[in-house]
């Protein structure tokens, strides 16, 4: 098909260019026009010459407008073509095309979601609907199923038929499970049954727990091969009611990750026997964290969490129990301390109590493990004193970090801690406090209580004196999403621009943070 | 400072750190050790070398909260840093759905091009690089939550299943109703 331009357009004048005047009054030509009035002929005379005039021209102008119509006709008929013609080319050209497989298979492995509840809309399934190509590539890459969220408190429902057909395209499995007591617990119990009849294939589990969801879980004692990972946890003192103990994870010969955290009654729960286990975190009676310790000394990273014992006495220490590869640790109570040697022990958290004075179990177990820490974590509502002592007793304590947190939830509390903390760690003439230190992070749950400005005076200073290590802070607050007043941002971002990594998080992604400087495990389901 | 020359024949002085994001760049600078040769990258072309290294300006262009504030609105992984200064996030496998405006910005790019750094970010071994480039196409943001048929219209994708397999998806669409 040939398309060609129409040859030139007759000019077209402006309006203006025409005489269109009439010599009459306005007043007359405006009553001949409103009446029915006839013209004398003077004003006939004076009238047709300018209507010939008129009307020539409007034959002119509609031509013109024709042809134009008939001229845009063809156009749209050919930008019509060439749009097909363009739209194949585009396809056919398409760079995605040549993106080669293994790229590709990567690029949709950066596709899941971070959350995935499963839905078709989201990544896997998307992507498998997209050709043929890339559904091949999607059902070959088996680590794109392998990830299974399931959150029954958000009262939904999933399809079995879905769940199945996933796991079907999976070859190991990555599950969060969050049962419910307060949903209906037929629905729960029949995924879960699902889920158990692949537990061969499973590699992490993370479960909350009903009391219906135990009874189930019973059936894959001996049946976890490759489980690496667990996570279990309680939905509730309701849901552990009638039950007595939890003894599925005992024969688990790859288990090297457990975590049990259980806030309401103690859960007696049975870990594997081996030497694998690299990592507890536990909330249990001293007595049952003693013996895991025992029987654990392969463990990399520990949280001792002492619960449910109130009262009880701490036994008398005999030989610690040495934890030659342990680089990390968390203590809910200090006195754990007394009854454990860690010679490569890199990081400590430790929860501050009121009448415990923490120094006086640390150092002690510090000298008897001769080990060289280089982060403190202080957790609670602790004591400026004291934890100045501890650094200025240990200099190779580079990184501290403050977890400010009232169980009884005082805002007034919390704001005294902070009181304390940043002016007592702002460098002046009369007090230099750990100039050493290179990273000083602070997590406080409340953002009314923060004094910004003593916050970023600290930091100053810090940044400014000479000897002065410090080049990195966190400040983390996980129940706001509201930004530090602008003086302080902007006067955070000078120091950013600076040089200092000032970093402010807050919501979910600081109680992640957070998490981290206790040791809490990472579950990315 | 690096001496890369690119398949088109252009040099570029990059600072060392920088470059040694790249897995493939920091293994030849390990094998030729300390040297003042120039570095070849036969499959990169000095166009997309400035698109791979241009964010390397600096991190004072990006505040304080671009990079490192995150809210429950806004889910910010981890700070958003320059792509070849990203550090690989294979440990944790956490995704960033959200993309700074420093990121909108920078990836200004038609889709040729697109292909272009994929390639070369999967040459030069950077896999953030290469994942980012993916997440930020597009005026939406999560590739991994667009329906199909938009994911075919953006990237020119012919929908060329079997009625076999369509029955198979039809099925699989059944699984989406308001569950």
């Amino acid at each position: 098909m040939a398309f060609q331009s129409q040859s030139a357009a007759p000019v077209i004048s402006k309006l203006e260019e025409y005489d269109l005047n009439i010599t009459l009054s306005q007043q007359r030509i405006s009553q001949l026009f409103t009446t029915n009035e006839r013209p004398q002929d003077h004003e006939l005379a004076l009238i047709r010459p300018v209507a010939h005039k008129t009307t020539a021209r409007l034959a002119c102008l509609e031509a013109e407008m024709s042809r134009l119509k008939d001229q845009l006709g063809q156009l749209e008929e050919e930008h019509c073509v060439l749009m097909a013609c363009h739209t194949r080319n585009a396809t056919i050209l398409s760079p995605t095309r040549r993106i080669p497989v293994e790229i590709l298979s990567e690029i949709f492995s950066w596709s899941l979601p971070s959350f995935r509840l499963p839905s078709v809309r989201n990544a896997p399934w998307n992507l498998a609907r997209v050709s043929r190509r890339w559904r091949a590539i999607a059902l070959a890459q088996s680590s794109l199923w392998s990830r299974i969220c399931l959150d029954f408190s958000l009262s939904k429902t999933y399809s079995l038929a879905m769940v199945q057909t996933q796991i079907e395209r999976a070859c190991t499995l990555k599950i969060k499970f969050i049962g419910s007591h307060r949903s209906d617990s037929r629905p729960q119990v029949d995924m879960l049954q699902v889920l158990l009849r692949y537990s061969s294939i499973w590699e992490e589990i993370c479960i909350v727990l009903t009391t219906a969801l135990v009874i189930p879980m019973a059936a894959c004692r001996g049946r976890l091969p490759l489980l690496q990972r667990a996570w279990l946890q309680w939905d509730g003192p309701e849901s552990q009611a009638n039950i007595d103990s939890i003894d599925f994870l005992t024969v688990a010969p790859s288990l090297a990750d457990i975590t049990v955290r259980s806030h309401h009654h103690f859960m007696p729960t049975l870990f594997p026997v081996h030497h694998l286990l690299t990592r507890y975190a536990f909330h249990a009676p001293w007595k049952t964290h003693y013996e895991l310790l025992k029987s654990s000394p392969n463990l990399h990273e520990v949280r001792i969490s002492r619960n449910f014992d109130q009262g009880v006495p701490w036994p008398v220490p005999g030989e610690p129990i040495r934890l030659s590869h342990l680089r990390s640790i968390y203590v809910s109570h200090v006195e754990s301390l007394d009854y454990l040697s860690a010679p490569v022990l890199e990081e400590i958290a430790i929860r501050s109590q009121r009448r415990v004075d923490t120094q006086s179990h640390l150092a002690p177990f510090v000298t008897r493990s001769s080990c060289v820490l280089r982060k403190l974590c202080m957790v609670g509502l602790p004591d400026v004193q004291s934890t100045e002592e501890i650094l200025n007793q240990y200099p190779s304590i580079t990184e501290l970090a403050v977890r400010i947190m009232d169980a009884k939830k005082n805002l007034k509390t919390e704001h005294d801690v902070l009181l304390t903390f940043f002016p007592r760690f702002t460098i002046s003439d009369s007090a230099r406090i750990s100039p050493h230190i290179s990273k000083l992070d602070f997590e406080c749950h409340n953002v009314h209580v923060i004094p910004y400005t003593l916050y970023v005076d600290m930091l100053d200073s810090r940044w400014k004196a000479p000897d002065c290590a410090l080049t990195a802070s966190e400040l983390l607050l996980p129940n706001t999403t509201v930004d530090p007043d602008p003086e302080s941002l902007a006067r955070m971002e000078t120091l950013r621009e600076g040089g200092m990594r000032v970093s402010f998080f807050s919501g979910r992604v600081a109680e992640e943070r957070a998490d981290r400087w206790v040791y809490v495990a990472s579950w990315v389901v | 400072m690096v001496l890369l020359v690119t398949s088109d024949n252009e040099q570029f002085q990059t600072e060392k750190d920088i470059v040694e994001r790249s897995v493939l760049i920091k293994n030849m600078l390990e094998d030729v050790g300390e040297s003042d040769q120039p570095i070849p990258l036969p499959n990169v072309s000095s166009s997309v070398l400035k698109k791979v290294t241009q964010p390397s300006t600096g991190p004072t262009e990006i505040d304080v909260r671009g990079r490192y504030l995150s809210t429950a609105s806004t889910t910010v992984e981890s700070p958003s840093r320059p792509p070849i200064l990203e550090q690989s996030q294979d440990e944790t496998r956490k995704r960033t759905t959200d993309i700074s405006e420093w990121d909108q910005k920078f990836i200004t790019v038609d889709q040729e091009m697109l292909f272009e750094i994929i390639l070369a970010a999967n040459y030069l071994d950077i896999k953030s690089l290469l994942c980012r480039r993916w997440l930020q196409d597009g005026s939406q943001h999560d590739q991994g939550a667009r329906p199909p048929e938009e994911i075919r219209k953006l990237f020119n994708i012919v929908n060329d299943f079997t009625p076999e397999e369509e029955a198979q998806i039809k099925k699989e669409n059944e699984w989406a109703e308001d569950r």
